[in-house]
């Protein structure tokens, strides 16, 4: 063992840290050196006067104090809890309880508009579909030009004549008559 | 109810310690389960320790207090972090040293003027309960300031497992725990300390 071995294992000789075999070698070791011995002593001694030293102790204050501090404590605790609590709407927190509003809104505004929309289409159709029927009915009391070609115009009246018809009857009789 | 339990701590104290002699695990799961008197008699249990440990790492006392309570008020407030796998103690001085190296990294960057470099004059210590003579008094506060001076110059990750190992006289597995360094560093970092504070003292010795 030399010198610096010895001197990390002084703390571990004095709290009876080493085996059987590093104590021996140890202590050989401080037989044979009266300065380590010395040492090892002295370290021992040091450590006694630390344990000696007197020692802190808390205040007559401190246990009011920390009365005061856990009882502010708790009316924190509570204050949040109420704060959260009085916070909340229908179960909701403030911005989770807007946004489903705002839903709301646009689910309501969304569902009034169709109805509203749906309404007028419904009273055309039933307008048109009444028209419709009066036309079917009526076309042939009606004797007037203007009729006539209103209904030839309207390309949508499958009960008219179409006009490529009366075009192509031109051109068979202009056939017929170069023939 | 508090309040009332509080005022009466040294009774309740003996109660807690003397009739039931609950150890430390025990306390902490009764207040676990909503037993104040457990919080109050581990709360008088290791106020005066952690004081102590703190003490000689912040160097001043009414900081040293402070630390405790913020330590007692966090064991209040945070006791189920308490798991049944670790020592009471362990944990209970973990937040305390955690709470002081908070406090020192704030003094240095601070750079409050350090009690180290106040004369032997500038320093208050309490004095002792058991004093023989003013003679002794003054013996006594010249070592207790020579000890505490030499404690002060150790360098910090000296000075918090010096402290618990020889003024706490805690375990070395239970200061590897707490200080979270493996065991052979704490032997180490001891072992050095205690050779800078053999050389510190050595006109006391």
């Amino acid at each position: 063992m030399n010198r610096y071995e010895f001197e990390d294992k002084i703390s571990d000789y004095i709290d009876n840290q080493l085996s059987v075999s590093e104590r021996k070698d140890f202590e050989d070791y401080l037989n044979s050196d009266n300065e380590a011995k010395e040492l090892v002593e002295s370290v021992q001694k040091t450590i006694r006067l630390l344990s000696s030293a007197q020692s802190v102790k808390s205040s007559s204050e401190f246990l009011p104090n920390l009365t005061n501090r856990i009882n502010s404590e708790k009316k924190n605790i509570s204050k949040r809890s109420k704060q959260k609590t009085s916070n909340h709407f229908f179960g909701f927190t403030p911005i989770n309880a807007s946004l489903m509003a705002v839903l709301l809104l646009c689910f309501i505004s969304l569902s009034l508009n169709l109805l509203s929309s749906e309404g007028p289409t419904m009273q055309s159709n039933i307008v048109s579909n009444t028209s419709s029927q009066i036309k079917d009915i009526a076309p042939q009391s009606f004797n007037s030009n203007t009729n006539l070609v209103s209904t030839i115009s309207d390309t949508s009246d499958t009960t008219s004549i179409p006009r490529s018809n009366i075009k192509l009857d031109k051109k068979i009789k202009l056939v017929k008559n170069q023939r | 109810m508090m309040n009332q339990q509080l005022q009466n701590l040294s009774t309740q104290q003996l109660d807690m310690d003397n009739k039931f002699q609950y150890t430390d695990e025990e306390l902490i799961s009764h207040f676990q389960n909503g037993d104040e008197q457990a919080y109050i008699a581990l709360v008088n249990r290791y106020k005066d320790k952690l004081i102590n440990f703190v003490y000689r790492l912040v160097n001043d006392r009414d900081q040293a207090e402070d630390i405790i309570q913020d330590t007692m008020l966090k064991l209040y407030t945070h006791k189920h972090y308490y798991r049944n796998i670790a020592k009471f103690s362990t944990w209970i001085y973990t937040i305390a040293g955690n709470f002081a190296k908070t406090e020192l990294r704030k003094k240095k960057t601070r750079k409050v003027t350090n009690n180290s470099q106040l004369g032997y004059e500038d320093r208050e210590y309490d004095p002792p309960s058991n004093e023989p003579s003013p003679q002794k008094l003054v013996e006594n506060d010249f070592i207790n300031s020579k000890i505490h001076e030499a404690i002060d110059n150790l360098p910090e990750h000296f000075r918090i497992v010096t402290v618990l190992r020889d003024i706490e006289k805690l375990p070395y597995e239970e200061i590897s725990s707490i200080v979270e360094i493996p065991l052979g560093t704490v032997k180490s970092r001891i072992n050095r300390a205690r050779l800078q504070l053999q050389k510190d003292l050595k006109e006391l010795i």
